[in-house]
């Protein structure tokens, strides 16, 4: 498939430009378009559409590099939070079919909306969602690895294991964007 | 403490070590009470690192709070093992909320810091399912900027960024980002000469306008297009400033002055949240 993430981290001119970070499993971009005044984006480098095809040990290292990110723009810039955004699918305002993690500076009322209205849920619908949820949580996704066992292990092997439920409906999706 | 004023606590906390600002945060944190067991919640997971409860105020019906056991009031006091974990279940998370819920997306946001929207003082990661047109409006509003801001912020931030994973950037790259730096410092100068000149400038105008005394319409005019680098001289100031009270990790910022220094002090970050 056609990504553009996938051509700029391979177009070693247009990398350049943008990257503020690299190893072997992300890449870390500023964006050129930002949404405050420093906006930086978090790739994998194999190209995963969505956060559920992405393997433990990547998504684990991903948000290491989130948060170092975060801390270095907490450091370098003179600002007073940072948002870590996941949009993950098209109704979660996904813009391109290559998943993403969004470190965005904040300021003091800069004026950026990443907040939402809370809805009032009647008690039986939340007693319905939470049985949902319990229910399904053992049965599905991926094993729980526990912080001591293999957090740094040498072999980036993707495992894969669970969780690549083939096609998953939220890729097919992004395949009929045009 | 009600007859504490606000001014009064945050003199305290000020005062505080990190380790009592701990305990005190620990005590006021409703979800450490929740964790505990002391407050009802709809808890759905919970292991020996992480905890996981419905919010009740969700922007969607199925948005999941997780939090670590062990209360940290911003990300990067999390350890790096609890924060890969934490990753691990929230993948798992979003899983189920798109198999039991039938979401056709998940959201994934951390709030570090109040200018950030935190509100509890206790780190968390917000999960919220997501419904096509559910009109939840954490969409990304994209700006255009110019080159050279975006080149300033580049320049500050990698390196900063080499600086903390202790990469040693290749010449060239040092090389540009140096030049960057000083082509930041050299307009810092600039500016500050002509805010200098602009000063004795309007003195001088102001000086004529009392002998003359009768005020020109001009003087009025020119008045208001100097105001403009007066400000921009404002700003700098409160970057000095901020400088000053900035303890953190002085040592390993040398050669790059001013790309490192005028960063937030992230205790300060969490004062705040413990004063909420």
């Amino acid at each position: 498939m056609d990504c553009k993430i996938c051509t700029i981290i391979g177009n070693k001119q247009q990398f350049d430009r943008v990257r503020i970070y690299q190893d072997d499993i992300c890449v870390g971009l500023l964006s050129t378009r930002p949404a405050s005044l420093a906006h930086a984006i978090v790739f994998p480098r194999k190209h995963y559409t969505i956060m559920e095809q992405v393997p433990d040990e990547e998504l684990m290292h991903i948000f290491e590099v989130c948060n170092k990110i975060s801390r270095a723009m907490f450091e370098s810039l003179n600002i007073q939070g940072t948002n870590i955004l996941v949009q993950n699918g098209l109704p979660a305002g996904q813009e391109e079919p290559h998943f993403s993690v969004n470190i965005i500076a904040r300021q003091e009322n800069d004026g950026i909306k990443l907040d939402w209205q809370p809805k009032q849920l009647q008690q039986e619908e939340m007693s319905t969602v939470e049985l949902q949820y319990k229910k399904l949580f053992d049965e599905v996704g991926t094993k729980v690895i526990h912080p001591e066992q293999n957090l740094k292990t040498e072999d980036k092997k993707a495992d894969i294991t669970d969780d690549g439920d083939e096609e998953n409906y939220l890729v097919k999706y992004f395949n009929k964007i045009p | 403490m009600p007859s504490e004023t606000q001014e009064e606590l945050m003199e305290r906390v000020k005062k505080m070590t990190p380790e009592e600002l701990l305990e005190f945060q620990k005590n006021r944190c409703i979800f450490c009470q929740i964790i505990a067991g002391k407050v009802q919640s709809k808890k759905i997971y919970e292991d020996d690192k992480v905890f996981a409860i419905l919010d009740i105020n969700p922007a969607n019906p199925g948005h999941i709070l997780l939090m670590p056991k062990e209360h940290y009031a911003i990300m990067p006091q999390v350890p790096e093992d609890i924060l890969g974990h934490l990753s691990t279940i929230t993948k798992k998370i979003c899983n189920i909320a798109l198999k039991a819920l039938g979401a056709k997306g998940t959201n994934v946001l951390i709030q570090n810091g109040v200018a950030a929207g935190q509100k509890s003082q206790h780190f968390m990661i917000h999960i919220i399912p997501r419904m096509e047109n559910d009109g939840i409006g954490l969409f990304l509003d994209r700006k255009q900027i110019t080159e050279n801001d975006y080149n300033t912020v580049k320049g500050r931030l990698s390196s900063k960024v080499n600086e903390i994973f202790g990469i040693e950037p290749d010449v060239k790259e040092a090389d540009i980002i140096n030049e960057t730096v000083k082509d930041i410092e050299d307009a810092d100068k600039e500016l500050a000469k002509e805010n200098e000149e602009i000063e004795k400038l309007q003195k001088e105008i102001e000086g004529e306008k009392e002998s003359e005394r009768k005020p020109q319409p001009e003087t009025e005019k020119e008045k208001k297009e100097l105001e403009n680098p007066k400000e921009e001289a404002k700003d700098e100031d409160k970057d000095d400033d901020a400088e000053s009270n900035t303890p953190v990790e002085e040592e390993d910022s040398d050669d790059d002055d001013d790309s490192g220094d005028n960063g937030t002090n992230l205790d300060d970050i969490a004062k705040v949240l413990g004063v909420r």
